[in-house]
């Protein structure tokens, strides 16, 4: 199916700037589509107007049009554009409300009114392909699991228009491979797939065409192939600086550290020391036991075998946490005062915010602020009590390289001048290698192999050719 | 990795069957007075529960339902004197959890596939759906927001309880309006709007349990009103 | 009511079960009648009130009630009877004082006045469950007044406190002022 966007502009209605403006495009059949730029570039903005959200569910002013076809998006229905559109939204842990995998999978089919002979059968053919359990329980799934019953979910519907917005986001290398494939089948099968991605490294070797985004317009419509050098995103920053080595006795040493949760054993026998002013990068697919090692390391959870001997830092006392999403640690109704409460004086508090790149938005509730901003506000948060140890849980989810280069280069200069030790989790090759430092690979809770950068650049060649388990 | 995965159980009662039972049972019970015809009433739906299938549920909730009864019970006892009274108790406390045993273990997908099949709005059942579905989703949240407040060093005290409340509650509630405008979108999205009558993967349907089940327990309901109008 | 209302008023129906999943053992075994309202009137306030100030539509506290009982008629059909009685006299109410729910005070007065429509339900259900020692309580206008008077000041401060977060939350732009 072809979907055009012709003179397209949206206003929302909390805001005075377009977010979208004079967009023209055209989408043609059995290609792949990736739309990229800085966070609020337009891009979820696009994507909702392909998929007509914009305007019949978020209330936007709107000028030009959107042709699915011989369809306009705005003459009809919600409904009469989901018969036509697959979409896949961010966080998956928030789409899915079936108890059950298969009931998941089926919901779009049933109320397409399908009949439940092929309903059972596109269930299989979706569990099969995504290895999910159509009886399993949803609610005991992984983050990477739930993202892959979202992209089973929108394909057993079968629809000539794909969307997906940040599939990579929680998908380790197995799943990334998974969605390759389906990227390739999609352009054989001639539907129209339009992506939004900043994990450019995995997702361009699959896409056929690139479109630029930058504050609401579009800045480059390339082929894929050309592309590749000419983003302003392949200026990733390399390394921020050499990574010093450990200075002084260490401050936590897990020896022989076995943890279990939920029936699980999550770490096997895993030794790990780190010293003051000490890198240190985790690396490993969905459910390897990264976030685990992170809150042992942290004091969040007891080993249930080895010991962990710490050398001062404790939960709220000398070790800062960022989690995966910084919302919940965000409780304060100012920037200012969300920096504050750690912080030892007025200068320091002043000192950070200028920083990361805060002091602007100084007097901003801290929920108001973008994606990309409350991850620097709570990494700012987490250092200004001058930590010993800093653990940061996949710092780079929905960041563009922009503000991850921000976050990095700010990191830097307050870790080496603190001797703060750092210890990230991470799936995305731009973080692990700007990071520098030691590298730990882990699979099923155990330490497959350690080394340094190479062991990093090893790790994520192996995630692009997609080497599954 | 699907072998790790654990299936849901399925209920024995078709949803609705279940659910009219314990309906039936409760509203009489409420009104049965005279212990020996209350016992026979209690004995009765028990081996029909035990014969239907519901051991386990019925297990599960004895093991909260006889304590708690049980302290009642006693000291009622000890205020009124009366003997029959903590019989009383632990009679009520029983029936409760008798007619708590057949529905308790319903699927609540099947109940409201089995809700859809009698023409209740999807809007209502797909509340419940969610309702059920993000209980333990807020277990989790909370735990996740106790160990942000542990890291960043904050001290929770009931002497400042505008802190507490801010520091718990407000992640908290953005999480819950991110969550339901997303979930919003991804059910429209995939045309819940949609014009026409869904179909359904599975449809519950009546077992031998239901035509066992459903005339024993109303042949045990008029029994007992024959008995307590003779 | 939009399915994004209906989605809403589902998770907010999802926090007060689970809410009172954790607040009523707590108190279960107190044999004194009306216990377990009071334990949960606090989050019962709270969470009503971010309801109702997101979906600020009449029927929003009986959608909410109707979750809410849906679960708990897992338990029993007395519970479903129970929240849709209180959810209806609260809706009722506040149709004749303030017609819907478009100003704060219509939402404080029914975020928490909902539990204290449950109340009166309730003391029969605790009446007869607990025999003649909770008929006994229940009997002297005192007790059931004092518990009344602690539930609506738990369930009105739990609205109270809902009303301040929402103020932040409208001044983060997640919901409208």
């Amino acid at each position: 199916m072809r979907v055009v966007a012709e003179n397209l502009g949206v206003r929302y209605s909390s805001s005075g700037d377009w977010a979208l403006e004079e967009v023209n495009l055209c989408f043609e059949p059995g290609t792949v589509t990736l739309l990229s730029g800085p966070c609020g570039s337009g891009k979820t903005t696009l994507l909702h107007c392909l998929n007509g959200i914009i305007p019949h569910l978020v209330e936007a002013e709107t000028g030009g049009r959107v042709l699915l076809g011989q369809t306009g998006t705005e003459e009809a229905a919600v409904s009469g554009v989901s018969s036509l559109v697959g979409t896949v939204l961010q966080d998956p842990e928030a789409q899915i409300f079936n108890l059950r995998v298969e009931d998941e999978i089926a919901f779009g089919c049933e109320n397409l009114g399908l009949d439940p002979q092929v309903i059972q059968e596109r269930v299989q053919d979706q569990g099969r392909r995504f290895g999910l359990a159509p009886k399993a329980r949803t609610a005991i799934l992984s983050g990477g699991q739930k993202q892959r019953l979202v992209l089973a979910s929108v394909l057993a519907m079968d629809r000539p228009l794909l969307l997906l917005d940040e599939p990579l986001a929680h998908l380790d290398r197995r799943g990334a491979a998974l969605l390759a494939a389906l990227l390739r089948e999609s352009r054989t099968a001639g539907r129209t797939v339009v992506a939004a991605e900043h994990r450019l490294d995995l997702i361009l070797p699959l896409v056929d065409r690139v479109v630029w985004l930058e504050q609401g317009r579009v800045r480059a419509d390339l082929p894929a192939r050309e592309a590749a050098g000419r983003l302003p995103a392949r200026d990733l920053p390399a390394s921020v600086g050499p990574s010093p080595g450990p200075t002084g006795p260490p401050l936590v040493a897990l020896a022989r550290v076995d943890v279990v949760s939920g029936g699980r054993t999550r770490l096997r026998r895993v030794d790990l020391t780190v010293a003051p002013g000490e890198r240190v990068t985790l690396l490993g697919p969905n459910g390897a036991g990264k976030t685990t090692l992170l809150r042992t390391l942290a004091g969040l959870c007891r080993p249930d075998k080895g010991t962990a001997i710490r050398n001062g830092p404790a939960p709220g006392r000398g070790v800062g946490f960022v989690f995966q999403n910084p919302g919940y640690q965000l409780f304060m109704d100012s920037v200012r005062a969300e920096v504050e409460i750690g912080s030892p004086s007025a200068e320091r508090t002043r000192e950070l915010l200028d920083l990361f790149g805060l002091w602007e938005l100084r007097e901003r509730h801290p929920h108001s602020l973008s994606e990309g901003q409350k991850r620097l506000l709570s990494v700012a948060a987490a250092v200004a009590p001058e930590p010993a140890l800093l653990c940061l849980d996949e710092p780079t989810v929905g960041q563009d390289s922009r503000s991850l280069g921000r976050l990095l280069q700010a990191l830097d200069q307050t870790l080496d001048r603190e001797c703060i030790a750092l210890v990230a989790a991470t799936h995305d090759p731009r973080c692990a290698l700007a990071l520098g430092g030691r590298c730990l690979w882990l699979e099923q809770g155990r330490v497959r192999e350690r080394g340094g950068a190479d062991l990093a650049r090893r790790y994520f060649c192996r995630e692009l050719d997609g080497d599954g388990d | 990795m699907l072998g790790s995965l654990v299936p849901a159980p399925r209920s024995a009662l078709h949803p609705l069957a279940a659910l009219g039972l314990a309906v039936v049972f409760l509203s009489l019970g409420l009104a049965v007075r005279p212990a020996e015809v209350m016992s026979l009433y209690l004995a009765g739906m028990s081996v029909l529960i035990l014969v239907l299938g519901y051991r386990r549920p019925w297990l599960g909730v004895l093991k909260f339902v006889f304590p708690a009864g049980a302290v009642v019970g006693l000291i009622t006892w000890l205020v009124t004197g009366d003997r029959i009274s903590l019989v009383l108790v632990l009679e009520r406390f029983y029936l409760f959890g008798v007619t708590t045993s057949l529905v308790a273990a319903m699927d609540p997908g099947d109940l409201s596939r089995a809700l859809n099949r009698v023409r209740c709005p999807r809007r209502v059942s797909l509340g419940f759906l969610i309702t059920v579905r993000f209980i333990p989703v807020l277990k989790a949240e909370m735990d996740r927001i106790r160990e942000a407040v542990r890291v960043r060093g904050l001290r929770l005290s009931w002497k400042r309880p505008g802190q507490a409340h801010r520091v718990l509650l407000l992640p908290l509630v953005v999480r819950l309006i991110h969550i339901s405008d997303t979930l919003a979108l991804s059910l429209e999205t995939r045309a819940f709007s949609a014009p026409g009558r869904p179909t359904a993967l599975h449809r519950p349907g009546f077992t031998w349990r239901d035509w066992v089940g459903l005339p024993a327990g109303l042949g045990l309901v008029a029994a007992t009103v024959w008995r307590l109008l003779r | 009511m939009t399915t994004r209302d209906i989605v809403f008023l589902a998770l907010v129906a999802a926090c007060v079960t689970a809410a009172g999943f954790v607040a009523v053992p707590l108190v279960g075994a107190m044999p004194l009648p009306g216990m377990r309202s009071m334990a949960a009137a606090f989050f019962y306030g709270f969470f009503i009130c971010i309801g109702l100030l997101k979906v600020r539509k009449r029927g929003a506290v009986f959608l909410v009630a109707l979750f809410n009982g849906l679960v708990l008629l897992m338990m029993s059909w007395l519970m479903l009877a129970n929240n849709l009685i209180a959810a209806l006299l609260t809706e009722l109410l506040v149709l004749i004082f303030f017609r819907d729910f478009r100003t704060d005070r219509a939402v404080l007065f029914g975020a928490g006045l909902y539990m204290c429509m449950s109340l009166p339900a309730s003391l029969v259900l605790a009446g007869w469950l607990g025999g003649p020692m909770i008929a006994r309580f229940l009997a002297r206008p005192g007790v059931v007044g004092l518990i009344f008077l602690a539930t609506a000041a738990l369930s009105f401060g739990g609205a109270w406190c809902g009303l301040k977060i929402g103020r932040e939350l409208a001044k983060a732009g997640l919901i409208r002022s």
